[in-house]
């Protein structure tokens, strides 16, 4: 006969004060792995509802920059480079730079590594009387926009056009007019002209924009430096402030002067610029947001920690007193058999055994389904359903086999002194009774 | 015929406290030699439990010596003399102390627990000792399915089963009816005839003995016939 007999023998006799025994650590350990699931299911709540914000924030930025460049690009270029030399109150007056610069200077723009800056487009402007027609217009000369080599999804595969410039290069032996130009002239496209002696095609004439748009010429170049005698010149590069950075005009400037020292940024478009820090101003607050609510569930996972804190120690502690009383009062009911094992020479440690054994096995049984138990609620608690993978992932053997071991350690400590006492009892006390 | 009991000025005295002291043993001297079954008469309160289980080596005796076979029992360890006794003694009590949650053939074997005795030899036996008390029928019952006659005939396989020297009886008649009494009592008488030594304690004096005593304020006399 082994002793595992009895005790197993004695639990099925004695069910209600075994399931009560079970109930208590199941209790204990329930607790502690509820709080510690809660704990996790709280954070990993708190990771899936941050990166839904964070992923509904990038959306909402993604959108709203869209939405910005498009509007950026419906407005037009919003910066200008001069030559340091250029005289702004000149500016002012003659409504165009009147100091040149090489034109390669767009393209050693193009060529670095500029992020405050897209959609450079070289210009050689200059008011001029349109000898044939005697009118005054602004002349723009040209090549079209110049890539900013490093900004490569603007860019067609080859990386030597915008996907979607602001400005098309205007086609050899062709113009484009401003609208006041084409109503004056009673101009359309397809309308041939002649211009400073050289005959063109009207290629297209711009919407009405209520500026000095609607009086300018626009062609190659090429053509305009050789009409103005300004080879390999330009006098200004328009570009398009980067939306990454609405603040920046001395971060521009700083990035330019770098590849260009000799030239000074102007930003113009205030529409521009408000729309921009419109547009900062939303994703800073949708930042503060996901901040405050990371603040928010943090300090509410704190407080959740610290109540797991007090509440396990206590439930752990009233729990092992239960079971102690539970054992102890084991002892007390079986004290005519403890007598009789000792009469028959069974000996002490062995009577030990016997209800330790069964502490154990009560510590084994209640850690198995106060984990089941504490696992459900805290990700009950912690708002994670009982199905999905999330749940999955909270089930944690190493939990588990913390549990077993806190339940043993529990029930060992519990059960030790009424085990010592059955094992110490004086059988003689027990049998003289008779 | 050499002693397998001998107990030599044996006392012993109850002291509990806030009360007054009683002896209940006072100088006892008792031999019981192999085959022997000798019985110890006297009221209830008399000390007869206290002689068996100091005889029996549960109850250290304030003064004297007692001596199973050669063995001074009170000279060894706990643990020794635990062994000792579940290889040498067996106890048969008035309220039988079956386990509840055991059926008989386990109950049977319980002895088997304290010399960790091969569980397939130690049921052999069980079921011989249950054959033999005519208990067969009886086999997987608890014991709260069982008459009280069968019950203490179950009780008397248990004590049987290491196959002691000697055999401690506190009153194992006194819940049982005259026949089942008379079963018990000749069962006893058996292991008595087979060489077993029988020492029993009871109130009724119309058990028949080899040599009866009585023991009385502590002080055993015999019974001369």
């Amino acid at each position: 006969m082994k002793p595992w007999l009895l005790i197993k023998n004695e639990i099925r006799y004695r069910k209600a004060g075994f399931g009560m025994g079970l109930a208590c650590v199941a209790i204990a350990i329930g607790s502690f792995t509820g709080a510690v699931t809660l704990l996790r299911a709280y954070e990993a709540r708190t990771e899936e509802i941050l990166a839904q914000r964070e992923r509904e924030t990038r959306e909402e930025m993604d959108r709203l920059e869209n939405d910005y460049r498009r509007i950026m690009r419906d407005l037009g270029h919003n910066v200008m480079i001069l030559h340091e030399d250029q005289s702004r109150a000149a500016l002012r007056a003659k409504g165009h730079p009147d100091t040149t610069m090489p034109e390669a200077y767009a393209y050693r723009l193009g060529q670095g590594r500029i992020e405050t800056l897209n959609h450079l487009l070289p210009v050689l402007q200059q008011r001029i009387t349109w000898p044939e027609r005697e009118l005054d217009v602004i002349l723009m000369g040209t090549p079209g926009q110049v890539p900013v080599v490093h900004l490569a999804r603007f860019l067609t595969e080859d990386g030597e056009a915008y996907r979607n410039p602001l400005v098309h290069p205007i086609p050899e032996g062709k113009i484009e007019i401003g609208h006041a130009i084409a109503r004056e002239l009673g101009l359309r496209p397809g309308d041939s002209v002649t211009l400073m002696g050289d005959p063109f095609e009207v290629h297209r004439v711009h919407p009405p924009q209520g500026s000095e748009e609607d009086i300018m010429v626009w062609c190659n170049l090429d053509v305009a430096q050789r009409w103005l005698g300004r080879e390999d010149q330009i006098n200004v590069i328009f570009a398009l402030e980067c939306v990454c950075d609405i603040d920046g005009l001395g971060a521009i400037t700083e990035e330019v002067s770098a590849l260009l020292p000799d030239v000074q940024v102007l930003e113009f478009s205030s529409r521009v610029i408000a729309r921009g820090e419109a547009r900062q101003r939303a994703e800073q607050e949708a930042r503060r947001a996901v901040a405050a609510e990371i603040d928010h569930r943090e300090q509410m996972g704190g407080e959740l920690r610290t109540f797991a804190t007090l509440l396990v120690p206590v439930v752990l502690g009233a729990s092992g007193l239960w079971i102690f009383f539970l054992i102890l009062g084991n002892v007390r009911e079986r004290e005519a058999e403890i007598g009789v094992l000792r009469a028959i020479g069974v000996k002490e440690s062995v009577i030990a055994g016997i209800f330790l054994g069964k502490s154990m096995v009560m510590g084994l049984a209640g850690a198995a389904v106060g984990y089941a138990i504490g696992v459900a609620a805290g990700a009950l608690g912690g708002g994670v359903a009982l199905t999905g993978s999330g749940f999955r992932g909270l089930l944690d053997p190493v939990l588990l086999l913390v549990a077993m071991f806190m339940a043993l350690l529990l029930c060992a400590v519990a059960g030790w002194i009424p085990a010592m006492l059955a094992a110490q009892r004086d059988p003689a006390d027990i049998l003289r009774g008779d | 015929m050499a002693d397998v009991l001998s107990l030599q000025q044996v006392s012993k005295t109850y002291r509990p406290p806030g009360r007054s002291s009683v002896v209940a043993l006072d100088q006892v001297s008792l031999s019981v030699p192999a085959g022997a079954f000798k019985v110890v008469c006297g009221n209830s309160g008399s000390g007869k439990s206290t002689l068996l289980l100091s005889a029996g080596g549960l109850q250290r005796p304030d003064a004297g010596r007692v001596q199973v076979g050669a063995t001074d029992v009170y000279s060894l360890s706990s643990e020794k003399r635990a062994r000792f006794r579940a290889e040498t003694i067996g106890f048969v009590f008035q309220q039988f102390h079956l386990i509840p949650y055991l059926d008989i053939l386990e109950n049977v074997m319980a002895p088997a627990l304290a010399l960790a005795t091969d569980t397939t030899e130690a049921q052999q036996r069980a079921r011989e000792m249950i054959d033999r008390l005519g208990l067969t029928h009886r086999l997987d019952h608890p014991p709260s399915e069982l008459s009280i006659g069968e019950r203490q005939r179950v009780a008397l396989a248990r004590a049987l089963l290491n196959r002691p020297d000697l055999l401690l009886a506190d009153e194992p008649t006194g819940n049982l009816d005259a026949q089942n009494g008379e079963i018990v009592i000749r069962h006893l008488r058996d292991f008595a005839a087979r060489g077993g030594a029988v020492l029993l304690a009871t109130h009724d004096t119309r058990i028949g003995a080899d040599e009866r005593y009585v023991l009385e304020d502590g002080r055993l006399r015999p019974v001369t016939a």
